[in-house]
Formats: structure tokens, sequence, C-alpha cells
């Protein structure tokens, strides 16, 4: 948790007595002794927020939430456009891919002086942080901060959900270990001059609901691609040799490779390889398709400049016939699909980035794959509660009730 | 309420259905033309009565081999909306979009009857992805209907697609707000031309059944918020709220409105725009799903709305006619004009096609057949 300015002395640790937090981050370390001796007599470390412990990595990210619409629909004028949606999913999920094992901290700037935010944004931070296997920085808002410090009943009931949140996920930190369930690899440097491309690209993907796994080039190893049918290279500099090859290999056995002219990735002019032929399929506007081995290589035309527009290509060249989870009236939410380390059980983190149950029509969930029991893990109650599903060919759906923040469905195999 | 038709007038108009006459083309079928044919079925399930009792609809009509024999057959089916939007839990196929079935068993028996190729349209909403993919969105196989018939295609209309141009159609008589459109080319590149609908209420037109599908095939690259202001936009973005409220013109490569300074209500608009639409590209078979749909509006955004289950399907040459008869067959007035129900705040799409020579609402001068209004009757009001 950063301290809040609003704080003064060591008297207001107590409102961390018997919560799930462990760590204060103070501005700096000049001008808090009183807090620096007082918080470890609570079992709370206490750090410069320059300066995360050793193992944490602290990234720089949004408030999660609803941004704003693209459309100004209504019942006279037809259906409503798709909200945008802030999310620090694939940030955490891109810190963890570079340093396994390390823990994920995401942090955004405090509110504004005069920004009250709302519990559910709170509540939504964290979840939308627990949930991609990170740990939110509770930044408490002015108005929350003072109402605290004075003890006011609405401001503590408030902390209480808050912490409620923290413990639901510290209880499930098991979690954290199990692998994202993809469909598709981006295969990237993340840095230099493609990082911001292919942040972005990460970003927008999971707008899309795509269940992508992410590759790091610099510590590649082409086991990542098992078991994946597609994956997604967008840098404009050419990959490594070994992974150039290993690209090539995944095509053959039958994935599907997106790529820019200037990923150097072309069947016929690397050492060894056939050309390929041109593929069957109808003309993509921005993509020409070859067949090569059993697969297929979706090459650009041009180099891919607008991550947007190739996360949404990539949906679609991939096809919605592999979607993972597939959310009804879901504008609002956000799916992440993992699986345990045995196998056995998948788990869709559910996240509503509206923050209330009461917006529109209940949810449903359509996730591929045949299972023999869902549950329903939320805030609200410890112990999961039995989802009825509704068998369909290669999937089942589930009927989400209205959720107010989070929701994970866990399905036995 | 269906008030100002009688009993005693729709038996009348029923007693004339006893011989089958073949379809007759949609421009002969004009007010003034020869009596159009509607045919009705009950039908209250989309499990093994719906092939047959489509078939027997059709054979009624007099017989589909006619009409699509040999013959490019586009249809326009409906799915409204983004293919993630429900209504509760309830599949979008049940509530507000053409059921897949209804759909495959069209292709099928237009199989049967010859069709050289079937073409699937639809403008998916607020993208150029392919409507196959819309459809998988939407939790469909598009394999089923694709292996319905052979040589089964699809397209995505709200954009310039597969062609290098826009096919502009032309609205006889200059039409009441526009004089031409221009449209996605799969909309002039064949035969014969399927409205395939589903029969709901409409929150801006009323009722949307045969005629008010085709709203949709204008493209939002030069008819949408997101439209190009001199060209069409590359991408479809966005709806029709352009068509709906007026606030700006379609693409200038495109004819703009007659009267720009006509009223900006969408009440007004919307009705006119679409008889403009079916009057420029005629419907030459109109087929309105009701197995199941939902009352109150023409998608789940529309509020308050429910699922229902009418259990019928309606089918006719003349577009006017068959939604004439289906408004009957969901307790409306078919004659209504604004201020009736369901048209409360518009203006009556039927009456406006009616004035373009498009076809009769007046059940007396339609020849029913198949099940009886009143024994289809589901009063989509209550």
């Amino acid at each position: 948790m950063r301290w809040p300015p609003e704080w003064r002395g060591a008297a207001a640790l107590d409102l961390l007595k018997d919560t799930p937090l462990d760590s204060l981050l103070l501005p700096s370390t000049d001008g808090y002794q009183d807090v620096i001796e007082r918080a470890p007599q609570l079992d709370i470390a206490v750090c410069d927020i320059n300066r995360p412990p050793s193992g944490v990595e602290m990234v720089k990210g949004e408030w999660p939430g609803i941004r704003m619409t693209t459309g100004q629909g209504d019942a006279s004028s037809g259906p409503t456009g798709a909200p945008w949606i802030d999310s620090n999913g694939w940030l955490v999920r891109l810190t963890r891919a570079r340093k396994p094992g390390g823990t994920a901290w995401v942090a955004a700037d405090p509110p504004k002086s005069n920004e009250i935010v709302p519990l559910s944004r709170h509540l939504v931070a964290v979840a939308d942080g627990a949930a991609h296997g990170g740990r939110w920085v509770v930044t408490l808002d002015k108005d929350m901060a003072e109402g605290l410090a004075a003890r006011k009943p609405g401001s503590v009931n408030g902390w209480k959900k808050l912490m409620d949140a923290i413990a639901f996920f510290l209880a499930h930190s098991e979690w954290n270990a199990w692998p994202v369930d993809a469909v598709l690899a981006v295969v990237s440097s993340f840095s230099g001059d493609d990082e911001f491309f292919s942040h972005e690209l990460l970003n927008l993907m999971a707008r899309t609901n795509i269940s992508y796994g992410i590759v790091e080039t610099a510590s590649f190893r082409p086991e990542a691609l098992g078991g994946l049918r597609a994956a997604v290279y967008p840098d404009a500099q050419p990959p490594p040799a070994e992974v150039r090859q290993a690209l090539l290999d995944f095509v053959e056995r039958g994935g599907l490779l997106i790529a820019g002219p200037k990923s150097g990735i072309k069947p016929g002019t690397m050492p060894g390889t056939a050309p390929g032929r041109p593929s069957a399929e109808e003309p993509h506007p921005r993509y020409e398709m070859r067949q090569f081995g059993k697969g297929r290589i979706a090459m650009a035309h041009q180099q891919p400049d607008d991550p947007y527009e190739m996360a949404q290509d990539a949906q679609i060249l991939l096809s919605h016939r592999y979607d993972l989870v597939r959310l009804f009236n879901g504008s609002l939410l956000g799916a992440y699909s993992t699986m345990s380390p045995d196998g056995k059980r998948r788990l869709a983190h559910i996240v509503n980035y509206g923050g209330s149950a009461d917006d529109g029509d209940p949810a449903t969930a359509r996730i591929a794959g045949r299972f023999r029991s869902a549950k329903l893990w939320s805030f609200e109650s410890a112990e999961a509660r039995p989802l009825e599903m509704v068998a369909q060919k290669d999937s089942i759906e589930v009927h989400l009730p209205g959720l107010a923040v989070y929701g994970g469905v866990e399905l036995e195999t | 309420m269906y008030s100002n038709c009688t009993r005693r007038q729709w038996l009348a108009a029923a007693a004339g259905a006893a011989l089958a006459r073949p379809f007759a083309p949609a421009a002969l079928a004009a007010s003034t033309g020869p009596t159009p044919r509607v045919a009705i079925a009950k039908c209250p399930t989309y499990g093994p009565e719906l092939l047959p009792a489509m078939q027997r609809m059709f054979d009624q009509l007099g017989g589909l081999e006619r009409l699509v024999k040999g013959k490019t057959v586009a249809i326009k089916v409906n799915m409204t909306g983004d293919a993630s939007y429900r209504l509760g839990h309830t599949p979008a196929e049940d509530t507000h979009y053409t059921h897949p079935r209804v759909i495959a068993a069209t292709v099928h028996l237009m199989g049967r009857a010859g069709a050289r190729k079937v073409r699937l349209l639809e403008s998916c909403w607020s993208s150029a992805v392919p409507l196959e993919e819309f459809m998988l969105q939407a939790n469909w196989e598009p394999r089923d209907i694709l292996s319905a018939a052979p040589r089964v295609e699809f397209e995505n209309t709200n954009y310039l697609g597969r062609a290098r141009n826009y096919v502009r159609m032309a609205t006889p008589k200059g039409g009441h707000m526009f004089r031409a459109f221009d449209l996605n080319h799969s909309y002039r590149d064949c035969d014969v031309f399927v409205s395939l609908a589903k029969m709901k209420d409409h929150a801006t037109a009323g009722v949307t059944l045969s005629m008010k599908n085709c709203f949709g095939i204008t493209p939002v690259t030069i008819y949408g918020d997101g439209a190009g202001i001199d060209e069409p936009s590359v991408e479809p973005r966005g709806g029709r709220g352009i068509m709906h409220e007026g606030n700006r013109q379609p693409s200038k490569s495109a004819p703009s409105e007659n009267d720009p300074k006509s009223p900006r209500d969408g009440g007004y608009r919307v009705p006119r725009i679409v008889a403009d639409l079916v009057a420029a590209r005629p419907i030459d078979l109109a087929i309105v799903e009701g197995v199941r749909s939902m009352a109150g509006g023409e998608g789940p955004w529309v509020k308050p709305s429910r699922a229902i289950r009418p259990g019928v399907l309606v089918a006719g040459s003349n577009c006017v006619a068959t939604d004439a008869v289906c408004m009957a067959v969901m307790g409306y007035d078919p004659m209504a004009i604004r201020g009736a129900p369901p048209f409360e705040t518009c203006d009556s799409t039927l009456q406006l096609a009616e004035e373009l020579g498009v076809g009769p609402r007046d059940l007396r001068r339609i020849e029913m057949v198949g099940t009886p209004v009143r024994e289809a009757l589901f009063r989509y009001r209550v």
C-alpha cells in the first residue's frame, strides 16, 4: 500500500492491523521515522516507493476501469458501442514473463486531490492486478484516506471490503502459478524500437479476448510454442536466427505465423527453406497468405504500424473458432484463462471493469472444452458456488450471476 | 391492437387461398398488380418440423424452383447489433437474430430447388469481419449453413467487400428520402433477392419484418456514423445513427437526401428510408421467422423487452403484403398509421412502401394461404 499523505504519524498504522497488507510504500524514507519504527511491530515491511524489495518488479500502470464509449447509441438509434477498458493485466503478465519467479506490483499515479475514487474502482484495480498474477499497490484517494483517518463508518466499511478483496486473492495465491491457457503467442523483444508497438499489441489483444501467451525473444525456448495454434511476431527487427527457425518449424508443423515484412521471416529467402505456396483461401486486404508445410504464414504487405488493427487481424486470421472464452453481454468484462499445472482444472478470471452488478443484462460465458463441473469464486463468499453448465458441441456455457467486480469460473475436466 | 381488421375480413381474405399460383416477380407485385399471396405456417420449434413447414409454405406460394432454379440467390439475414448481445442469457437466435436453422433450411431448400449459388448477406455490426466469423462470435457453426446446399457463400455487406466499387440502385419515383443508394455489390449481383427476417417489434419503426430487415443493406462506410465525408470509409465503424437522426449526410460520393431540410426525427426518417430501400432493391421473396422472438424491441438494448415463442413462419413474394400479414399475426392492424399501435411515434413503413407501389398492406387485397391468421395469432403486446 502507498502511504497516503493525508495520514499523519504512525497512529494511522492501526488501520492496517489484521489486514492482508504486508508492505508499505513511502514517498521517501526521510521524515517517516515513526512509521518506519512502528510498522515492523505490525509485521509490515516498509520501503521507499522507488526502491521496491528484492524480487519485486514495480511497474507503472493505470487505474483500471471503463474510460470512454465509442458509440452513443440508444434504443432509437440502435445498439450501443463497445466501451473502452483500461487494464494492467497485460503489463503484469509481461513483467512476470520477463522475470519468472518474480513478483509484479503495479502502481498508478495517485488520484488528483479533488478526485473521489469510488470503492468499486479500488476493487476493480485489486482484481485486475491479482487476476493476472500481480498485486495492485493500494492507493487511496484523499476522501477515503481522510475518512479512514477520522474513522468515518462509510470509509471504514469500504476499507474492509477492499481488504477482503485482497485477502481473497491471497487465500488463492496458488492461482498465481497457473499458466495462461493460450492459443496464440506474441513473440517479441518487447524492447527498443519495438517496445511501444509490442506493448500496445499486448494491451489491445487482451481487449479482443484472445488467449495469448507472451514469449520474449531474449529468453526464447521452442517449447513455448508447443500446443499453440498461432504466433504473432510484430517486431520490425528480425528475431535471432534460432527464433526465426523455431517459428518456421512451428508453421511447418501446422501453426499460423503472423508477421510483417521486416521480420525477415520469409521462407525461400532463408537457407534450407522452400518458398511455400500461395494459400487458396480468400485474399486478405493486408496480408499475403502462404501455405508452408502443414501451416500458414500471414505476411503483412506492409510492416504493421497500427497495433489495434494487427490485434483485430490476428483474431480473425486465427478465427473465433478457437476462442477459449467467449463472453455474451460482456462488453464491460475481461477474461483471463489459466490452467492448473496438472492440467485438470481451468480457471477463467473474469473482471467486471464497470464495477457494478447492475449494468444491463447478465453475462454468459462460453468456454471451449468439455468439463465435469463448474463453480464460481467471488469476493462475496469464501466458498465457491456451483454453476450449472449448458453443454454444447465442443464447449459449455455458464450463466453468470451479476458480477460486481470479480468472478473466477473454475472448471474441472 | 388488431382492431381495424375483423375476423370476417380475415376469413374473406383467406377464402381465395385454395389454388396454388407461382411466384410473381417483385416488380409485378405492385399495389395495382395481381393479388400477392402470403403463406403462414405454425412451427413451434426449430426441430424436425421446421423444414417441412418451410417446404409447405414455398409450395403454397407456387414452388421455389420457378423462382431460383439456375439463379444466384442473395439472402439478407437479420443479425442486428453486436454478436455478443443477449436478452438475459437467451441466445441471440432465440430472440433477435434470424435462427441459423431457419437460414440453413432456407439455403437447403434453395439448393434443392436448383439455385446455382446462394449468397448469405449481412452487414456485420461495426466491423469488416467476415460473416462466418461474425456467426462464430454468435456461437453459431457457419459450416452447418455452408453445407446446407452446394455453392454457398457469405459476404459482410457493411463495406465494399469483395468488389472494386459500390453499386448504385435507384429508387423508383424518386423515393421519399433518397433517389438512390450506393450498396455492396452483392445486392445487384444476384438474380433473386430474399429478405429472411425476424418477426419483432422495433423501437423506432414500430415493427421490423422483411422490409425493415433491409435497413441493414446500407453500408455504414457510407451511411454510418463513421462514414467518410467525401468518399466511403474503408472500414465500417459504428451504427447508422446518421440515418436515424439525419445529423449529417452520407459520404458525398453517394446520393444525398432529396430534402436535407425534412424532419430529423427517426420515426419520420427510418420508415421512409426503408420504403425507399425496398423499392430500390426489390425483395423477390420475403420470409419472416417468428418461431422464437422478442417483443418490445428489435434487440436486447431496447428496454423493456421480453423473449417470446410465437411459433410461426410467414413467407410471400411481396414484402409489403408479407409484412402486413405478419402484423396481423402479431396482433397489430396492418392499416395502422402514425399514432396507432405499433406506430405511436413513427410513420408506417408499410404505408410508405405502398405509396411507392411496392405492394399492398390491406389484407383484403392479399391472398393468405396455410394456417389462418386467427390460428397463428400471437399478440406481441399484452
